[in-house]
């Protein structure tokens, strides 16, 4: 064996234990590394997954007082595939226990079958039927965090 | 072919630029004939060690002109004065410069290993009278053993010339001595050309040729009609 590859053999054989320690490290970062992009593409694809299941939306526009006809004419436009419009409006909600009133967003669900972009996930409870105006869809923080439950139907 | 080892002239070196310049060398001029040994004397900073570097090829002049024997040192590249160190210059450094994980042998054979005529590395540590601790490590080995193993690994290529910085300056007297015996053998015996720096005056005793260099100059310089052996010298 040459002298400088003795020398590397020797050099490193003294220096096992830092060796095995620099080894060590560097595996566990190449794992953690390895479970952080496994982690992160799992997510995407879920993400993903979701986006598609409920048809989440591409594109969002808002606009105030305009009439209905205005969605056919963005149903119209090249490469848009589908067109929902909603009415949005923010409110303030007096909620007994709460000493300062709440914000709330009030979002219309289509009055025919499930809505066709941006649908809603239901964790609990069914869908507001059309002969009922008083029922609603509530996120699902809300109620949880308010002590809020399913009324008897 | 020239009968000088070494010749320079005007030769020049300095360090930084502008204010902070130091110059280390202030137009040098000196011819060694080949086969002496030579004793560099002189204070720190006087500019020994940068001649030494430069003659070795380790470093490079500001201006003016080196010669080793026909080559022009001053106007080789990098590959040309590291083929020049390879294959002509053996050094021996004040602090040995031995590779602590390898035994002396081995260090030995570090540099038999790319030299073109090489003696075996048994050979060279037999030369310094050092067979007996061939396998011993560094850390094995005292003061005086450990440069002598500097010194078989430098003549071990065969080279033509020896330089020596400060070879005894990290050794008692009676280490020392061995040491410079070796180094005076290795001239009588090779006829290699060898420069010693060193703030030892006692070496000029030793030695064909004594230079004393100052402030980048050189100021003095005595040949020897006698020269006395390393071990009728002491410091």
């Amino acid at each position: 064996m040459r002298a400088l590859d003795l020398k590397l053999v020797r050099d490193l054989g003294r220096l096992w234990a830092q060796g095995l320690a620099i080894a060590l490290v560097a595996a566990a970062g190449v794992m953690t590394l390895l479970l952080g992009v496994g982690t992160l593409r799992s997510l995407g694809e879920t993400q993903q997954a979701y986006y598609e299941r409920y048809r989440f939306a591409d594109v969002f526009a808002t606009a105030t007082r305009i009439p209905a006809r205005v969605i056919e004419q963005v149903a119209a436009i090249g490469g848009v595939a589908t067109v929902e419009g909603r009415i949005e409006r923010r409110v303030i909600l007096d909620i007994a226990g709460m000493d300062e009133p709440a914000n709330g967003l009030v979002l219309s669900i289509p009055d025919i079958g499930r809505a066709q972009l941006n649908d809603l996930h239901l964790v609990e409870g069914r869908f507001p039927e059309l002969s009922h105006d008083n029922e609603v869809v509530i996120s699902s923080r809300s109620p949880r965090r308010s002590g809020w439950g399913l009324a008897a139907s | 072919m020239s009968d000088a080892a070494f010749r320079t002239l005007q030769l020049t070196k300095t360090y930084g630029e502008g204010e902070t310049a130091v110059q280390a060398l202030r137009g040098t001029d000196l011819v060694l004939p080949r086969g002496e040994f030579t004793a560099i004397l002189g204070q720190s900073g006087s500019g020994k060690s940068t001649l030494l570097n430069i003659l070795g090829g380790l470093d490079r002049a500001s201006s003016g002109q080196a010669w080793f024997e026909d080559h022009e040192l001053t106007a080789l590249g990098e590959a040309g004065l590291t083929r020049y160190r390879r294959d002509h210059v053996g050094f021996v450094f004040q602090f040995y410069n031995l590779v602590p994980s390898l035994n002396a042998v081995e260090n030995v054979a570090l540099v038999t290993e790319i030299a073109s005529n090489p003696m075996r590395p048994e050979e060279a540590l037999e030369r310094v009278g050092l067979s007996a601790r061939a396998q011993h490590f560094p850390a094995q080995l005292s003061g005086g053993e450990q440069q002598r193993v500097a010194i078989a690994r430098a003549i071990a290529k065969r080279p033509q010339v020896l330089l020596c910085d400060e070879p005894t300056g990290a050794l008692d007297s009676k280490t020392g001595i061995t040491v410079l015996e070796a180094l005076s053998e290795v001239n009588a015996e090779f006829g290699t050309t060898t420069v010693v720096i060193t703030h030892n005056a006692v070496i000029q005793k030793i030695s064909n040729r004594v230079l004393t260099m100052a402030d980048g100059r050189i100021i003095g310089e005595t040949v020897n009609a006698e020269r006395l052996k390393p071990s009728e010298v002491s410091w």
